[in-house]
């Protein structure tokens, strides 16, 4: 057998295989799971895998097998079931891993790696893999195995056992109406023809059957395609508001019925062009409005972090089971990079938590024998057992969900100008329309009725009910060019009418993850360094293994004594060199010199022998453009505050930006940081606030400002539940987003300009009796495709000033 | 000029054929997702299904 070619990274999954290569078929593998996984494709023929993108593999995660076990359970695998009859049974999962064409392709060929599977089908977008399987030969438990084996091991949350329905149905309906109206328009268009041109030869007969046959298209439309139109228009009245629907469903209905009269009473041909021109129109307009982001929720709460199912510790070991079933007093099992769902004791000797989700504090701590951990934490290092001590709904973390602003809708409430105009437009039509009418009666009572049909036909407010959704669909298209991802076109009004902003510290204005290292004192050798790293490998606390990380020493010194002394520091003994690694203080006793003369930055000593050499210090990076974007924003007059969960830093970039900040507040807890929006909000009632924030700690806050923005490094993983997702690297633009979300406002109000105008000929025309169904089918459609150049345009042009294109 | 009626009757039932494809094609699921079939029209066929047609083949020789 030749040699095979030195490779060193994996063919399967093109990871690094630390110099260790697996060997199999002459080709390198980083483990044993990618070799089987790739015998497993090459047997079933499937190896053209690998031909189609380079190292198209997923790395496989866990080779747990107990990890699934909780899917056994009836009720769980039930709940996830969207499907089922005698045969088949539907699962969908969402998988992150998807991220190439070749997942796509490998996932959708999973009936050929597994007998009962039946189908599969991806949405690359979503993320998403719908699995038909026959429930007799294999089980949803083993259909994830499988998925988890291949490295798409799919994200199962809590929620989703909770959600119901397939998200995608709607959307049929509305391309369905738009479908419908579209036909209508056309035809209808056709038939009205010979009456545009004025045609000799259309005679009396055919006319009636073309308005006749006008008729029976336009009733389906005026049924299915216009019904949300009308349905809104009636639920408004009925909760005695008028919503711009309401002057729209008054002249489709008065159109209708014009057209209706004049089809009996063999007068004309009536409005039926411009009434199906009307409807497809608005529906376009709502089909662009309408922009869902695929895979992005914006209702994420506290179930969403925490994970499906936790192992519980029974007669015979540990076991699976879903996390609804946890009991106050069961004993679990926690890994590395887990979360503990609930707030419990340690029961092993000790453990590293990470906090960053619950506080925003982003060193870990280090926790001893029985001592409390909060739900949210995530544990760091080697496994723990933990007592739980509160159900998880009843965690500490889990009770901010309890508070008041979560059990209402922030969007309910919100007033936009749609329906600040809406009012008066209807009411001043209407009494044009009957002024018209009266006029006229005393005169002619059938002219009078004409007239307050034509008059609320060329009234209906088609242009102005466009208005808003170009501008605001192409406004969020902009917006989401940027990274920024709105939930809904509501939030660019609200953004506009902003006076105060907030911002969290760790995670939004400051990157989040590690923490980055900094020397400050005297040079160090070769041997110095190797030593120091030597030393601190030998403890456990964050800021020894930080040090080890930023130091990246490849060789291995061991210490003759070490000796320890919690929050203290480290002593360590290489031959006849001494090594210190800790606080002033630490060092002082063993009689070092030494002041503490960094100030109040996270920070620790080293001492060699009797000299203090220098310490390392903790620096909190800022974001790329957070400090700009600060300054850009107070420029514009902007209230700006800053909320940290960590300590106040008396030096360091993040120091002098909290400085520049009106107001800033340190040590907060998540309800701190809501009852401080709470407060600003109480004190300017009129003044809207947006949050900045990221994390679960920041929910709270997030749900009580006018508007909450996450930030996130990546707009698909999690983010709680907010108004908007911005993509941390984009935090630069928030200013110029601003700016549009202004914008946006000041081009609705022209376009409504625009549109009043049209109405203005259209009604003056109207109340005269001069109004001819020609004259409005060619009105209608113009002003509706003003109006839509117009905004789009607009919209663009202003966001090339404002560089966001 | 009453062969129009009957021509507008063929364009009436055509254009309705159309509206019924356009109807079937939505509520078959066509328009749910119109980015991965993008994708998979790009893969080739797998080497073992061409190997069992050719196998196929050879048999019906025999």
């Amino acid at each position: 057998m030749e040699t095979p070619v030195q490779q060193s990274t994996c063919y399967h999954c093109g990871a690094d295989n630390n110099g260790a290569p697996v060997f199999h078929d002459e080709k390198a593998f980083c483990c044993n799971g990618c070799v089987s996984v790739y015998q497993l494709l090459t047997e079933s023929g499937l190896d053209s895998f690998y031909t189609m993108e380079d190292k198209p593999g997923v790395r496989k995660y866990s080779s747990d097998s107990g990890k699934f076990d909780w899917l056994d359970d009836s009720e769980a695998s039930k709940a996830l079931i969207k499907y089922s009859d005698e045969k088949q049974s539907l699962v969908s999962f969402y998988i992150p891993d998807i991220h190439c064409a070749s997942c796509v392709w490998l996932l959708e060929k999973l009936p050929s790696l597994k007998k009962g599977i039946v189908k599969s089908e991806v949405d690359y977008l979503r993320k998403e893999i719908r699995v038909w399987f026959n429930h007799n030969e294999t089980s949803v438990r083993s259909v994830v195995q499988m998925l988890a084996w291949l490295g798409y091991e799919p994200m199962i949350q809590l929620s989703d056992l909770e959600s119901e329905a397939d998200s995608k149905k709607p959307w049929r309906r509305t391309y369905l109406k738009l479908g419908l109206a579209g036909f209508a328009f056309g035809n209808v268009m056709l038939y009205s023809f010979p009456e545009y041109l004025g045609l000799d030869l259309y005679s009396e007969y055919l006319r009636s059957i073309f308005t006749w046959l006008s008729a029976l298209i336009s009733i389906p439309v005026l049924v299915f395609s216009a019904e949300d139109y009308w349905k809104n228009a009636w639920y408004s009245i009925k909760s005695h508001r008028i919503t711009m629907d309401v002057p729209l469903t008054i002249g489709i209905f008065a159109m209708f019925a014009q057209s209706a009269y004049e089809l009996i009473s063999k007068s004309g041909s009536g409005y039926f062009d411009s009434f199906t021109g009307l409807i497809f129109f608005l529906l376009i307009g709502k089909l662009f409005q309408q922009k869902t982001y695929h895979a992005i929720s914006f209702f994420r709460d506290y179930r969403s972090y925490f994970p499906m199912s936790v192992f519980v510790k029974n007669e015979d070991g540990f076991k699976a089971i879903p996390l609804a079933k946890l009991n106050k007093g069961d004993v679990i099992r926690v890994r590395n990079e887990e979360l503990i769902p609930a707030d419990s004791t340690l029961i092993s000797e000790k453990a590293r938590i990470d906090y960053h989700f619950v506080t925003g504090e982003s060193a870990p701590v280090n926790i001893k024998k029985a001592d409390e951990v909060f739900a949210g934490g995530r544990l760091k290092g080697q496994e723990a057992q933990f007592l739980i001590q509160k159900t998880v709904d009843q965690s500490y973390l889990t009770q901010l969900w309890n508070h008041d602003v979560f059990k209402q809708d922030k969007l309910t409430n919100h007033v936009s100008l749609a329906d600040k105009v809406s009012p008066y437009f209807t009411w001043v039509v209407l009494a044009i329309a009957f002024a018209g009418f009266f006029y006229w009666q005393s005169t002619d009572t059938l002219k009078a009725v004409h007239v307050l049909a034509a008059v609320l036909i060329v009234a209906c407010p088609c242009a102005l009910s466009l208005s808003i959704p170009f501008t605001m669909g192409s406004v969020l298209n902009t917006f989401s060019k940027n990274g920024l991802y709105l939930r809904s076109e509501r939030i660019v009004d609200q953004l506009s009418k902003i006076k105060t902003i907030v911002f969290d510290k760790t995670g939004t204005l400051t990157e989040s993850g590690n923490l980055p290292l900094k020397w400050v004192g005297r040079d160090l050798s070769d041997l110095d360094i190797q030593l120091i790293a030597a030393a601190a490998l030998s403890s456990t606390h964050p800021l020894s293994l930080a040090i080890v990380n930023f130091l990246k020493c490849k060789e291995k010194h061991v210490p003759d004594t070490l000796i320890e002394v919690k929050g203290m520091g480290i002593k360590a003994i290489f031959g006849n060199k001494t090594i210190y690694i800790g606080s002033d203080k630490w060092l002082n006793s063993n009689g070092i010199e030494a002041q503490d003369y960094i100030g109040n930055a996270t920070k620790t000593y080293i001492g060699i022998d009797k000299y203090l050499y220098g310490a390392f210090i903790f620096e909190q990076v800022l974001r790329s453009g957070a400090a700009e974007t600060i300054d850009k924003l107070s420029k514009t007059g902007l209230n700006l505050v800053g909320l940290s969960g960590d300590t106040k830093p008396s030096v360091g970039p993040v120091q002098v930006l909290f400085d520049s900040f009106k107001e800033s507040n340190f040590n907060c807890k998540p309800e701190d940081k809501l009852n401080i929006i709470s407060k600003i909000k109480r004190t300017q009632p009129e003044e809207l606030v947006i949050m900045v924030g990221d994390g679960l700690n920041d929910a709270g806050a997030l749900q009580a400002a006018d508007v909450g923005i996450a930030i996130s490094d990546d707009v698909h993983s999690f983010s709680p539940g907010c108004d908007g997702i911005l993509q941390a690297n984009q935090l630069y633009h928030l200013d110029s987003i601003l700016q549009l979300s202004k914008d946006a406002n000041k081009i609705v109000y022209a376009s409504y300009t625009i549109s009043f105008l049209y109405n203005i000929v259209g009604v003056s025309l109207a109340v005269t009796g001069l109004l001819s169904p020609l004259f409005t089918a060619i009105l209608m459609p113009l002003s509706s495709i003003t109006i839509l150049v117009f905004t789009t345009g607009m919209v663009y042009l202003i966001s090339i000033k404002r560089k966001l294109v | 000029m009453e062969i129009i009626v009957v021509l507008v009757g063929f364009s009436i039932t055509i254009a309705l054929g159309f509206l019924a494809a356009f109807s079937w094609a939505v509520k078959s699921g066509q328009y749910d997702d119109t980015y991965t079939p993008s994708m998979r029209m790009l893969f080739s066929d797998t080497s073992k299904t061409i190997n069992n047609n050719n196998h196929q083949k050879g048999k019906d020789q025999e």
